[in-house]
């Protein structure tokens, strides 16, 4: 699947843009990363891209057809979102939630059965959280939830995943088993574009990454291209290096100088 | 497509259901005229089977013309009420919503009023009070229709429009007569099942089922809906036009309930919590003993109010008296969770 973007302008009040003009291209199976400070406005760019906001200006389309000649459930099908941030109000299962994921393939006035409760029970495993599967989802942490609402969203079978953030409550450990995850996604033919705080991240793991800063994209092009010292140091107004550690095969961002 | 749903939970039901049944016919046979349970059981099986009356004509009228509409309508107000507070709940996420929410029971309040000043007739109050509560639903819907955030801007507009309404009522008591109208307005208010007749049963009843069965069918997409307005859009689900028409169903329970018995309180708001205590939050479970729960609950209050003192005591009152000590014992043993 291809998403295009073209000329897409977005403001939430008139005259005050939060960015404008942006371009840019995702064919699966790739991933590409979009790194910016915070109020750059990259989750406001991701809820256009998911149809949370209609755009100010500017077109989308995903596979040549425009967002917005999408029905939901045809969208809900070809990609899925997931927000930054989830406040539950009430303790239904993990596995429930997981099996919502199915909404689109169910007709008003049905309910989930067997079939919906089996692939469920598969993307949790595939997640390695299958033993969340009878919590409930109040009762979870804010790391393993993002890894729920990821479940929830591989249920809907899309062919693009919008991750806003998606590493942000996870452990140390589980950042890197996610972003281990994120590559086997994109193995199996899944496009994923994320929104992201750590640049580490978008070297690890991102084949695209972009910058996004005052309004526009900055930077745009393949991750070691994009991910360097300047351009970095000039996005986060703190001194950084991008080393590279040849007997790892990686490279890592450092900011310079020790506490003062 | 129920298989996810247990079958201890399907007993659970049956039982309740039974239950029900049991308070439903023991409250057609306690009353200033009492009647015993095997005479109630074959006075309403009379029509439908052969047998021979052992029963005076009086019991006969007090059962089927007096007893019978006023027990059938309790259940299904009380069901009403409980059901669209808590699908409200649930849609707005809000432990505090009920079906007045929006609004209804003032715009009702008012339409009553307005109809009592106006003519004596009950056919009149009970079209007047629907017809205002729909306006002020309608009002609501309209004024949250471009919100940002709009489960807490809809709450918000129904304060807004409620407080317009009782602000109505209260000029319209100011002005109405303080011997004739002014207390059977108040009355009104209070909530009561005596003016309850048949004709606006017959008139009633259709619409509250089909109701019923169109939310138990979509209790699935209530859950979703009540997730969040994000995730429920990107699983799929145009959550403004699902809300809207959820939305207009529980007003048509709320203001038919209104019109109906007047305003009755704490029902719409307990019952689902209390109710939640037995179920979760998974409105496929929820729906069913929710409706169940708030008939038998209404059916119980109902008999209260007949049998206590010689006058009877308005159902608004004693739906909070004795709901009260009920919910905090089940909130004091910590098992309403929000």
């Amino acid at each position: 699947m291809e998403l295009t973007v073209k000329n897409l302008c977005f403001a939430y009040q008139k005259n005050h843009p939060v960015f404008t003009d942006i371009s840019f291209n995702v064919s699966t199976p790739e991933i590409f990363c979009i790194l910016g400070a915070n109020g750059a406005g990259k989750s406001t760019l991701l809820k256009c891209l998911a149809n949370q906001h209609a755009a100010s200006s500017g077109q989308i389309f995903y596979d040549e057809q425009l967002l917005h000649s999408f029905s939901m459930r045809e969208l809900a099908k070809k990609i899925a979102y997931i927000p930054q941030t989830h406040a539950p109000a009430f303790p239904f299962s993990v596995l429930d939630i997981v099996m919502m994921g199915r909404a689109a393939y169910l007709g008003s006035f049905s309910s989930p059965g067997n079939r919906e409760k089996k692939l469920a029970e598969e993307k949790l495993a595939l997640l390695g959280i299958e033993q969340l599967a009878g919590k409930s989802y109040t009762d979870i942490s804010g790391g393993e939830r993002q890894l729920v609402m990821l479940a929830s969203a591989l249920a809907q079978e899309p062919q693009m995943l919008l991750l806003d953030e998606p590493t942000a409550h996870l452990d140390f450990g589980r950042q890197y088993r996610f972003l281990d995850i994120l590559h086997l996604l994109k193995k199996q033919g899944i496009g994923i574009l994320m929104t992201s705080h750590f640049p580490d991240h978008a070297l690890r793991a991102a084949d695209t990454t972009a910058i996004l800063k005052d309004g526009t994209f900055a930077h745009i092009g393949p991750s070691a291209d994009v991910v360097t010292s300047e351009n970095l140091t000039a996005l986060y107004n703190v001194p950084i290096q991008v080393i590279s550690l040849p007997e790892y095969d990686q490279k890592i961002c450092l900011p310079e100088g020790a506490l003062s | 497509m129920l298989d996810t749903i247990n079958r201890h939970f399907r007993l659970f039901e049956l039982l309740l259901f039974l239950l029900l049944c049991l308070i439903f016919l023991v409250s057609l046979s306690v009353g200033k005229y009492s009647a015993s349970l095997p005479k109630v059981f074959s006075i309403l099986l009379s029509p439908v089977v052969p047998m021979d009356s052992s029963w005076t004509k009086l019991d006969e009228n007090i059962i089927l013309q007096v007893r019978l509409p006023r027990a059938v309508a309790a259940v299904f107000v009380g069901a009403s009420l409980a059901c669209a507070g808590a699908v409200f709940q649930g849609i707005f996420r809000n432990p505090l919503a009920s079906p007045y929410t929006l609004g209804v029971s003032n715009g009702a309040g008012f339409g009553a009023a307005l109809a009592i000043l106006l003519s004596n007739s009950s056919t009149a109050i009970q079209l007047s009070a629907m017809l205002f509560a729909f306006l002020a639903v309608l009002l609501v819907l309209r004024l949250g229709k471009h919100a940002k955030n709009s489960t807490v801007t809809l709450i918000l507009a129904g304060v807004i429009v409620g407080s317009l309404f009782a602000a109505l009522v209260s000029l319209i008591k100011f002005m109405a007569d303080p011997f004739d109208k002014l207390p059977a307005i108040v009355f009104w208010l209070m909530g009561s099942l005596a003016a309850v007749n048949l004709s606006s049963l017959l008139f009633a009843l259709p619409l509250l089922l089909s109701v019923f069965l169109l939310l138990i069918l979509y209790s699935w997409r209530l859950n979703i809906l009540s997730i969040g307005d994000a995730e429920a859009r990107s699983y799929g689900v145009d959550v403004k036009r699902s809300r809207t028409v959820v939305i207009i169903c529980c007003s048509m329970l709320a203001a038919v309930s209104v019109a109906l018995a007047g305003v009755i309180g704490w029902i719409g708001l307990v019952i689902p919590h209390l109710s939640r205590v037995f179920t979760g939050p998974d409105f496929r479970r929820l729906l069913p003993v929710s409706l169940m729960l708030g008939g038998m609950y209404l059916l119980i209050i109902d008999d209260f109010c007949r049998l206590i003192g010689s006058a009877e005591i308005p159902l608004g009152v004693v739906t909070a008296l004795l709901g009260t000590p009920v919910f905090a014992y089940f909130m004091l043993k910590e098992k309403v969770k929000w």
